[in-house]
C-alpha cells in the first residue's frame, strides 16, 4: 500500500468517525485496529495492547491531571473570587478599567485552567453580561475574553505543552516556559487594541463609586453593581490577598525555574499550593475536595484515554512508509523553511476550526515531528508557534470551540455575529504574533536557554 | 414482581462503574501524595525512593481506565458533534446510535484484544520493567476492564435507555 494512499485512508476514516459524532477515542482506535489488521494482522494484537499500557503509566501525563485538580480546587474554593476583587480593586477606577481586568483575569484563569473553552465560557456567563449592563461594548468586552482565554495553551502551565512536548520528544520545561514571553506579549498587544479602541471613542463603562463586582458569578456581579454602599478593599488588603494566591503561581511556576521539580511534580505541588490558599482563605472543606477529585477524574482520563488510543497512531505512519515519505516530501521541496513553516501552520488553522485542537495535535505531531527535525528549525520556537496557531484555529470563524463556548455561555448577550466580529480583531493580533515571534525568536527562546 | 435480569443486571453496572470511579479518584489523590512524598524525601532528607514514579505510572493507569466505564456510562467522552447539532432530531438520535454501535463494536475489540494479551501475560509470568516490578497482567487486566466495561455502556445506548427504564419504573425501584 502506497503511503500517500495509507495516510489519506488514515485521515479521512478518522475524519468521518469523528464527524459522526463518536468519542474522539473509539474513532483513533477504529483507526489503529483498522491498520493493524490491515499493515500487520493479529501479530500486531501485542502492539496494540503494549501501546495503550506504555502510554497509561507514562507518569509525565500524570500533569494533566494534575493541572486540571489545581485548577479545580482554585475555581470551587471561592479563592479565585477573592483575587479577582483584589485584582479589580488594584487596577482602580479608570474608564475602560473592566476590560483591562477581563485581559488580566482571562489571561490567569486561562494559565491556571489551561482550558481556553472553559475560560471563555466562564467568564462569558459571569464578566460579560454586568460589563453590557455597565455600559462596556460587547463586542470588546468579548474581544478580550476570547484573547485572555486564547493564552490558556501558551502561558505555564499548559495542558496542550505538556502534550506536545511528551509527543514531540521536546523537554516539557523549556516548552512550558517558552511560552511565558509570547503570552505577554500577546495580552499586552490585546491591551493595546483596547487602549486603541477606547481613545478612538469605544463605550468603556462609567466610573463608579461602588465596590467592583466580583467575576465569578453573574448574581454576584450584578449584586455588587446594585450595591453602592458596599465595603470596598483597601489596597492593603487587596495586596494582602494577593500574597497566598502566589503560593500557588511559585509552587507551579517557581519550583520549575529553580530546577526543584520537575513539571509533572511542580502540578503536584501547584495542588497542595492551591489547597493551602483555599485553606488560607479558609474556603478549603473536604466535600469541596471531593468534588474536585471527581470533576478532574472526568476531565482528565478523557483527554488521557484519547492519548492513550492515538498513541499507535505514529508507530502505524511510520510501518506504513508515511512518515519517510512525508520528510522527504519536505526535505525535496524548493520552498525553503519560512515557507514550508508557513504552509505547515496553515493546515492546523484551518483544520483546527472544524477539529478538536487535542484530536489534531495527535493527529499532526507524529507527521510534524520529523519535518521540523529536517528543517532544522528551533523545535521549541516551532511548537511553541504551532500551540499559538491551534487556538487561533480555535477562535476563527465561523467555527471554533472558543466562539461556541463563548456564544453559548453569554446566552442573549451576543449573538453569533457580535461573537465573528469580535473574533477577527482577535485573530489579526495572535497572526501579528506569530509573524514576530518568528522573525524575532528571542522573545520565545530566552527564557528556555536559562534553564 | 421481580425486576428482569436485565435491569438487575444493568443496575448491577451502573454500580460497578461508580465505584469504580471513585477507586479511580483515589488513584489520583495517591498521584499528589507520591509525587510530594518524592519532592519532599529527594529535597528535604536527600533520600529519594526507587519506587514513586512507578508507581505514579501504575496509578495513572488506574486513574483513566477505572474512570472510563462511569465516564462512558454519563457520555462524557470528548466528541465532535457538529454535524450532529446541524441534524434534524430524528436523524441526530439516529447518528447518535450508530456512534454508540460502533464504539460498542470497537471497545469490545479492543478489550478482547487486551484481554488475550493479559492472559498470555499471567501464563508466561512477565512482570512490569521497573526497578520493583510486579506481574503485568494485573495492570493490563484493568485496562480490559475498562475497555470493556464501556462497551457495555456503548451497547446499552443502541439498545436504548429501555432496559434502564424498566429498572427505575419498577415499583420501589
Amino acid at each position: 500500500m502506497s503511503w500517500p494512499f495509507a495516510l489519506g485512508g488514515a485521515t479521512g476514516l478518522l475524519a468521518a468517525v469523528m464527524l459522526a459524532g463518536a468519542p474522539v477515542f473509539i474513532a483513533f482506535l477504529t483507526l489503529n485496529l483498522a491498520g493493524l489488521s490491515l499493515l500487520i494482522g493479529p501479530r500486531g494484537f501485542g502492539l496494540f495492547a503494549n501501546s495503550l499500557y506504555q502510554t497509561a503509566t507514562s507518569s509525565s501525563l500524570a500533569a494533566i491531571a494534575l493541572f486540571v485538580l489545581m485548577g479545580e480546587i482554585l475555581f470551587r474554593s471561592g479563592a479565585i473570587e477573592i483575587l479577582f476583587d483584589s485584582i479589580d480593586r488594584l487596577i482602580g477606577r479608570v474608564r475602560g478599567r473592566l476590560y483591562v481586568v477581563t485581559i488580566a483575569l482571562s489571561t490567569l484563569f486561562g494559565a491556571l485552567s489551561g482550558s481556553a473553552v472553559a475560560v471563555a465560557a466562564m467568564l462569558g456567563r459571569s464578566l460579560l453580561p454586568s460589563m453590557a449592563a455597565r455600559g462596556y461594548d460587547r463586542r470588546l468586552a468579548a474581544a478580550t475574553i476570547l484573547s485572555g482565554a486564547s493564552l490558556a495553551p501558551i502561558i505555564p502551565p499548559s495542558l496542550l505543552a505538556i502534550i506536545v512536548g511528551s509527543m514531540a520528544d521536546v523537554s516539557i520545561a523549556g516548552l512550558l516556559i517558552a511560552g511565558v514571553a509570547p503570552g505577554i506579549v500577546l495580552a499586552a498587544l490585546t491591551l493595546g487594541y483596547v487602549a486603541l479602541r477606547v481613545a478612538r471613542g469605544a463605550p468603556a463603562g462609567r466610573v463608579e463609586e461602588g465596590r467592583p463586582p466580583a467575576a465569578g458569578s453573574a448574581a454576584l456581579a450584578e449584586a455588587a453593581a446594585d450595591r453602592p454602599q458596599a465595603p470596598r478593599l483597601t489596597v492593603a488588603r487587596a495586596l494582602l490577598n494577593l500574597a497566598p494566591f502566589s503560593l500557588t503561581v511559585f509552587a507551579v511556576m517557581g519550583l520549575i525555574l529553580l530546577g526543584v521539580a520537575t513539571p509533572s511534580e511542580s502540578a503536584a505541588t501547584g495542588v497542595v499550593g492551591a489547597c493551602l490558599t483555599a485553606a488560607v482563605f479558609r474556603r478549603f472543606s473536604l466535600a469541596m475536595l471531593r468534588e474536585a477529585l471527581a470533576s478532574t477524574v472526568t476531565i482528565a482520563a478523557a483527554i488521557l484515554l484519547i492519548i492513550c488510543s492515538a498513541k499507535l497512531f505514529s508507530q502505524l505512519l511510520s510501518f506504513s512508509g508515511a512518515t519517510r515519505g512525508l520528510v522527504e516530501l519536505a526535505g525535496a521541496s524548493a520552498l525553503g523553511p519560512d515557507l514550508t513553516v508557513l504552509v505547515m501552520m496553515l493546515i492546523p488553522l484551518i483544520l483546527c476550526m472544524f477539529i478538536d485542537q487535542i484530536a489534531f495535535m495527535l493527529l499532526a505531531i507524529p507527521i510534524y515531528e520529523p519535518i521540523v527535525e529536517s528543517l532544522g528549525v528551533d523545535p521549541i520556537l516551532f511548537w511553541t508557534l504551532f500551540l499559538i496557531n491551534l487556538t487561533v484555529g480555535s477562535l476563527t470563524p465561523p467555527f471554533g470551540y472558543t466562539l461556541f463556548a463563548l456564544k453559548g455561555a453569554a446566552g442573549g448577550a451576543l449573538n453569533s455575529a457580535d461573537v465573528f466580529r469580535a473574533a477577527w480583531p482577535v485573530v489579526g493580533l495572535f497572526l501579528t504574533g506569530m509573524a514576530l515571534f518568528w522573525f524575532a525568536p528571542g522573545l520565545v527562546l530566552w527564557l528556555p536557554g536559562l534553564l | 414482581m421481580s425486576r428482569p435480569a436485565s435491569a438487575l443486571f444493568s443496575a448491577a453496572l451502573d454500580a460497578l462503574a461508580r465505584l469504580s470511579f471513585g477507586a479511580a479518584g483515589a488513584a489520583l489523590a495517591g498521584i499528589v501524595g507520591l509525587y510530594v512524598l518524592e519532592v519532599g524525601l529527594r529535597y528535604f532528607f536527600a533520600a529519594p525512593t526507587t519506587w514513586s514514579q512507578e508507581w505514579i505510572g501504575y496509578l495513572l493507569l488506574a486513574v483513566i481506565f477505572l474512570a472510563a466505564p462511569d465516564i462512558t456510562r454519563r457520555g462524557a467522552h470528548i466528541a465532535i458533534d457538529l454535524l450532529a447539532e446541524r441534524l434534524a432530531p430524528e436523524r441526530g438520535r439516529l447518528l447518535a446510535r450508530l456512534g454508540a454501535a460502533l464504539g460498542a463494536l470497537v471497545a469490545g475489540s479492543a478489550a478482547a484484544i487486551v484481554s488475550g494479551e493479559a492472559w498470555t501475560q499471567a501464563e508466561r509470568g512477565v512482570m512490569t520493567n521497573a526497578a520493583h516490578p510486579i506481574p503485568r497482567f494485573l495492570l493490563t487486566t484493568i485496562i480490559a476492564y475498562g475497555l470493556g466495561v464501556s462497551a457495555l455502556f456503548f451497547l446499552r445506548r443502541v439498545v436504548g435507555e429501555r432496559v434502564r427504564n424498566a429498572a427505575s419504573s419498577e415499583p420501589g425501584a
